[in-house]
């Protein structure tokens, strides 16, 4: 006996399983248009990173970082060097010739050459001045350059100034105690303002009233 | 010829540096800051010496020596120079260029008062042989 072969009928699938898969195969079409527009915007994102990285790059090699560290900068270091150097020389031939001037007998009949002599050697050693100009000079213009390159960065890149640091325990006692070297200009306290703060005509009556540390310390503040 | 010697020299300190060597070496000096003011001073007086700065602001003396030959012919013409930081070459080249143009004499900064003296010694030298030499001609 030959059997027949039996019918092949599609699977009967529980009908809550075929709800539950029309309902996922709906919402991966849906999430599927989510996915590619989230897939651009991240792409883009990245492209728009990787471009920013590209031209801070750019920015940073057209600073010549080599060239400002291993030439500029030891340039006006060696300069600055030399002005101290040349000011140390022309000052010790100044103050010498001053003292060989003090020590002079006034009642020499050759006094006043003596003197002439010594004016000129106070003269000579004030030519270190010519050149001395000449190396401020260099040194501004390495600052100036260094200033440039990197306000062309900030400004490429896009940095703003973030706020300045909190002073160190030893910056500020430098600040307090004045040991930042004099101010451009002069003293930042007038004299007349020191003059007055110590002025003589205080009487025994004001003695309580007379000047605190306080007082003092503002006045430098 | 007068103990006057013009100085062309930029610097003011410089300038003043430099007559007070003149000075002392018993010469008379007008110092003045520029090329206007140097041929101005040579169309008024006559001048024993003239001291000339190489680099004047954007100018080089150097190319306008003619121009002072011309205002004050047969003056000895001494060149002084610091040469320039930024091209250490500068000072050679420009002390070299004078010696070809046939300066008197050159006075590479910085210059002693022996120097200013020795070039106020050849210069009266100069002018002595000069006015012996004119002595002789009208002479002859």
């Amino acid at each position: 006996m030959t059997l027949a072969a039996a019918p092949k009928s599609e699977p009967e699938f529980d009908p809550m399983l075929q709800t539950a898969m029309r309902t996922s195969e709906e919402l991966v079409s849906l999430m599927n248009a989510f996915f590619v527009r989230l897939d651009t915007r991240r792409s883009g994102d990245f492209i728009s990173i990787a471009d920013e990285i590209n031209k801070a790059k750019t920015e940073i090699r057209s600073l010549r970082p080599q060239d400002i560290s291993e030439t500029r900068l030891p340039t006006a270091g060696a300069e600055l060097l030399a002005i101290t150097r040349d000011t140390e020389n022309a000052t010790n031939v100044i103050m010498t010739a001053a003292e060989t001037m003090l020590g002079l007998d006034a009642s020499a009949p050759d006094v006043k050459d003596r003197v002439d002599d010594e004016v000129m050697k106070i003269f000579e050693a004030c030519s270190f001045q010519d050149i001395t100009g000449q190396r401020v000079s260099k040194i501004v213009q390495v600052l100036t350059q260094i200033e440039q390159r990197v306000s062309r960065l900030a400004e490429a890149i896009g940095l703003d100034d973030a706020s300045p640091p909190e002073l160190t325990a030893e910056e500020k006692r430098q600040r307090d105690l004045l040991l930042n070297g004099p101010a451009i200009g002069g003293p930042e306290t007038q004299q007349a303002d020191i003059d007055n703060l110590f002025s003589s005509d205080v009487t025994a009556a004001d003695a309580d009233k007379q000047n605190s540390q306080d007082d003092i310390d503002a006045l430098f503040d | 010829m007068s103990r006057r010697v013009l100085i062309l020299e930029d610097s003011r300190t410089q300038a003043i540096i430099i007559s007070k060597m003149f000075q002392r070496a018993g010469y008379e000096a007008i110092c003045v800051v520029d090329q206007t003011d140097a041929l101005a001073q040579l169309r008024t007086q006559s001048f024993g010496l003239l001291v000339l700065d190489v680099f004047i602001e954007a100018r080089n003396t150097l190319d306008d020596l003619e121009v002072y030959r011309e205002m004050a012919p047969q003056v000895p013409i001494a060149i002084m120079t610091a040469g320039q930081l930024d091209n250490p070459d500068a000072g050679a080249t420009a002390l070299n260029k004078a010696r070809r143009a046939r300066v008197n004499f050159l006075l590479p900064k910085p210059f002693f008062y022996d120097d200013v003296k020795q070039v106020c010694e050849d210069v009266d030298a100069f002018w002595a042989r000069s006015g012996a030499d004119n002595s002789l001609s009208a002479a002859g």
